[in-house]
């Protein structure tokens, strides 16, 4: 007994179905099976939601071109839920920001964006188009950054404008000189954000404001952050903090500091996927 | 749920009858309703589904009610890694039907509503797409190209990404 064409699956099984694809198969693979399968990928079709793109030059099958993946995140914008962009250090990555910035802007749906690149970084710019994401629950950042980057202002200003914020995740791989970054924390009043995890981004100390309130995880890789532990007081619904590895930090002296029942831990977390 | 254990009663189209506690047919939504409507002491006819598929849908409410219930009575955290380990592994057999049996346990799971049902055999059909080219997927689903040479020329340059 075969499958027919006349006992294909219906159109939102296949969805279903296609939802558990890698985003370069359900692109390149899935239209061109038959007709019917073409057409549930047209258009900003639910099966987009979903974006995890994987720019890798080096890797010859299912590569996708930067242009074309533009072009067809323009397209798909408004469907799209939730954008993961993993972009390969060794490809030239010097024209993905400003792209992907516009592009984002025009997700009006985005909820979850996550970028991981360490060969770019975000200019001021950039960020401001970031500002109008509305409905961003959750931000992964990692990238590189410039010397440059930092001496504009407010590169992280719009961060406050993202008021659905739960959780942020930010590695900015610098280390040093991110008095902008302390800053724009400092002024961040997320009523969301439960979750904060701060990469190597050079600051000496955890940066007070109304954010800590509220925090419920913080992860810390870089334990330099923690040289004057003061703040962390302010953070009285924490429950668990994550401390990088190299530093050297008094648990004694954080555990005082502590709501009773937070617990430290060694292992950087991982944000779960919803 | 509370002790006593209400058993119902459900019709394939083949007239095959099934007798099942009321908490494993209910994992079934369209079911559920119906009990609502009717009362559990009513069989519940199932003109959309055959004896053989509706058998192994309640094969797995049954062990979805199990898997549950052991959670529930687990005590300490790794006992929860090993409820789902023995639950994958049992989906894993579960899963080992041919091609047509796993159509037809789509679209039962679709008709019934049994939403854990119906992501595992999508999962499932995805994972047997996985990895394979557009002609090895129409040879093993028996999906006709329905393409005109010149349509599927048309849809390659659109997709036309990058297979350099």
């Amino acid at each position: 007994m075969v499958i027919k064409q006349s006992k294909a699956l219906p159109s939102d099984i296949l969805i279903s179905v296609f939802a558990n694809l890698s985003f370069a198969e359900r692109r390149l693979t899935i239209p061109l099976v038959c007709k019917h399968w073409r057409a549930i990928t047209q258009g900003p079709s639910p099966i987009w939601e979903d974006c995890e793109i994987f720019h890798d030059s080096s890797s010859r099958k299912l590569a996708l071109d930067r242009a074309q993946v533009i072009r067809w995140l323009g397209k798909h914008a408004e469907a799209v839920r939730q954008l993961k962009l993993c972009v390969n250090q060794d490809t030239r990555p010097g024209d993905w920001p400003q792209s992907v910035a516009g592009l984002v802007a025009l997700m009006s749906n985005l909820q979850i964006l996550e970028l991981d690149a360490k060969g770019f970084f975000l200019a001021a710019k950039d960020m401001r188009a970031l500002s109008c994401l509305t409905s961003l629950r959750k931000m992964q950042l990692r990238l590189g950054t410039s010397a440059e980057a930092f001496s504009q202002p407010a590169v992280t200003e719009p961060l406050r404008h993202l008021t659905a914020l739960e959780s942020l995740a930010f590695d900015l791989n610098v280390h040093s000189n991110s008095l902008q970054l302390s800053e724009d924390l400092t002024h961040l009043n997320l009523k969301g954000l439960t979750y904060l995890e701060l990469g190597s981004n050079g600051l000496s100390q955890l940066p007070f404001g109304p954010y800590l309130e509220q925090l419920q995880i913080l992860d810390i890789t870089d334990n330099g952050t923690l040289e004057d532990v003061g703040c962390l007081a302010a953070a009285t619904s924490l429950h668990t903090l994550a401390l990088g590895e190299d530093a050297p930090v008094q648990r004694s002296s954080l555990a005082a500091l502590l709501p009773t029942d937070c617990v430290i831990v060694d292992d950087p977390l991982m944000i779960e996927d919803d | 749920m509370a002790g006593k254990a209400v058993e119902v009663k459900l019709y394939s189209c083949d007239g095959e009858d099934f007798r099942v506690p009321s908490t494993v047919a209910s994992r079934s939504e369209t079911v559920k309703n119906m009990l609502e409507d009717t009362g559990e002491e009513d069989a519940v006819p199932l003109p959309n589904v055959h004896g053989r598929t509706l058998s192994l849908v309640l094969d797995f409410c049954k062990r979805l009610v199990q898997y549950e219930k052991d959670l529930q009575d687990i005590t300490e955290d790794f006992q929860h890694g090993q409820l789902d380990d023995e639950f994958n592994a049992w989906k894993q057999d579960f899963l080992d039907i041919d091609q047509a049996v796993l159509y037809e346990l789509i679209m039962a799971a679709n008709f019934l509503n049994v939403a854990e049902l119906l992501d595992l055999c999508c999962k499932e059909v995805a994972r047997l797409i996985k990895g394979k080219s557009p002609e090895e997927i129409r040879a093993y689903f028996h999906i006709k190209n329905d393409f005109t040479p010149q349509e599927e020329e048309e849809v390659r340059r659109e997709n036309q990404w990058a297979f350099e």
